[in-house]
């Protein structure tokens, strides 16, 4: 009787894990993102612009930040957009025009995905070409 | 073996067909009816759209229509007006039925047609969004109106 | 005792499998092998138009898509502009709308939808108040 017991015991066991295997759902874990911080650096000739991509890994907002140019008393147009295509600059969704400085930035909510900043020279004020340093934080 | 025993291998038995049969049954039965494709007969055209406006010199055009059923498509280009072609090239089209795409239609095949009688196309269409892209070929000297007629289930 | 035990298990075993058998018989549709897909849509509106986009899905999913730019026709941004995005299918010369929403730009999706296996398109129209032409971008993902 016990023997009997036991194989019930274990062809139980056996039927039960075959059955549920299909509905056994695993665990997944969603990764933590801190965000990020990039610098975007280079020069910017008179009616020019420079643009570069970057990456949110979640959802939040991105900012871009004017931190230097090696021109005084020039105010530039700092954007962010999402990429185009052909790779030469942004589509703009928000712009501000602003000098090199603390304080000076963009900021909008993006999704988890690709997007870009852009500097613009939009009125001409560079004297022929500028050094410029952007620090770009996403999500 | 006893009688007992004997009633307990037959009802373990019995149980393992009935699980077996009911873990596997359903997925057996679905499987059959996604796979299973009837065989149908086109249906005939019983709706005519007419499309209507006006072509330029290299332009092309387009125009979406929904098939409600499997089914025969005719277009027929029936005429286009109010343009001079120079006699040594021909007054010719390029039609095409194809699939939205994009900001335009990407045809599945095109014909060169002269406007006239028709059908110029005639296909069996799948129940779906189709379209139909006229091109000028560059034998035209300015805009002309056109008219095209679709019949589709 | 034995018919007791031997009756609750076999009750249990087909309990569960028939839970799973109720899974896969209310999942009728083929399985289609589909990946996401993003693409753009980038032109000028024109006031009281309509603009659109036609795309495939091979079966029933969902879409997003994204208003991520407005700059007038100066080159200047304009994040306070009000624009009708909606998801629809092409019919005639035109597309029409079944899911929309009347959204300023920015770089979260504002349309979300969910789209039948078939074509469709995504339309950009002036919802009223248009002065201006403007050019607009795009982004939307769907499954191909």
């Amino acid at each position: 009787m016990r023997r009997t017991l036991s194989a019930a015991a274990v062809l139980l066991a056996t039927l039960t894990a075959s059955c549920n295997s299909n509905s056994t759902t695993p665990m997944i874990t969603a990764p933590t993102t801190s965000g990020s911080t990039s610098v975007f650096s280079g020069s910017i000739v008179t009616g020019g612009t420079a643009a570069r991509s970057f990456d949110a890994a979640a959802a939040g907002t991105a900012t871009a930040t004017f931190e230097f140019l090696d021109q005084s008393g020039v105010s530039l147009q700092l954007a962010l957009g999402i990429p185009r295509l052909s790779g030469s600059g942004c589509f703009l969704s928000r712009a501000v025009t602003v000098t090199a400085g603390p304080g000076s930035s963009v900021s909008t909510p993006v999704e988890p995905g690709t997007f870009c900043v852009q500097l613009a020279d939009t009125t001409g004020q560079i004297a022929r070409v500028a050094a410029f340093r952007v620090t770009i934080t996403a999500p | 073996m006893s009688s007992g025993r004997l009633f307990l291998l037959a009802a373990w038995c019995a149980m393992s067909v009935v699980t077996s049969a009911a873990c596997t049954g359903d997925r057996k039965a679905s499987t059959t009816d996604t796979l299973t494709s009837p065989s149908l007969s086109p249906a005939d055209p019983i709706v005519t759209e007419t499309f209507t406006g006006t072509l330029r010199p290299n332009a092309t055009v387009f125009y979406a229509f929904t098939v409600a059923t499997y089914g025969t498509v005719n277009i027929t280009l029936d005429e286009v007006t109010g343009v001079q072609v120079s006699e040594d090239v021909p007054f010719e089209f390029e039609i095409g039925p194809g699939v939205p795409r994009g900001t335009g239609c990407s045809p599945n095949s095109v014909l060169v047609v002269a406007p006239g009688e028709g059908p110029h196309s005639s296909g069996v269409f799948d129940a779906g969004i189709w379209c139909v892209r006229l091109r000028e070929l560059g034998n035209m000297s300015g805009p002309a109106r056109f008219r095209i007629t679709i019949a589709h289930p | 005792m034995m018919r007791l035990l031997l009756t609750v298990t076999v009750l249990l075993v087909a309990s569960a499998c028939n839970n799973d058998a109720q899974t896969t018989a209310t999942s009728p549709s083929p399985v289609v092998q589909a990946t996401l897909q993003t693409e753009f849509y980038a032109d000028t509106l024109q006031p009281g138009d309509l603009r659109f986009y036609s795309f495939s899905v091979p079966s029933d999913s969902t879409a997003s898509a994204m208003l991520g730019s407005i700059v007038r026709l100066d080159g200047r941004v304009d994040a306070s502009q009000r624009i009708g995005l909606g998801f629809g299918y092409p019919s005639g010369t035109t597309c029409t709308v079944t899911q929309w929403v009347v959204t300023t730009s920015g770089l979260t999706a504002q349309l979300k939808g969910w789209l039948t296996k078939g074509v469709h398109c995504v339309a950009i129209y002036d919802p009223g108040g248009m002065t201006v032409p403007l050019n607009f971008a795009v982004r939307f993902e769907h499954f191909f």
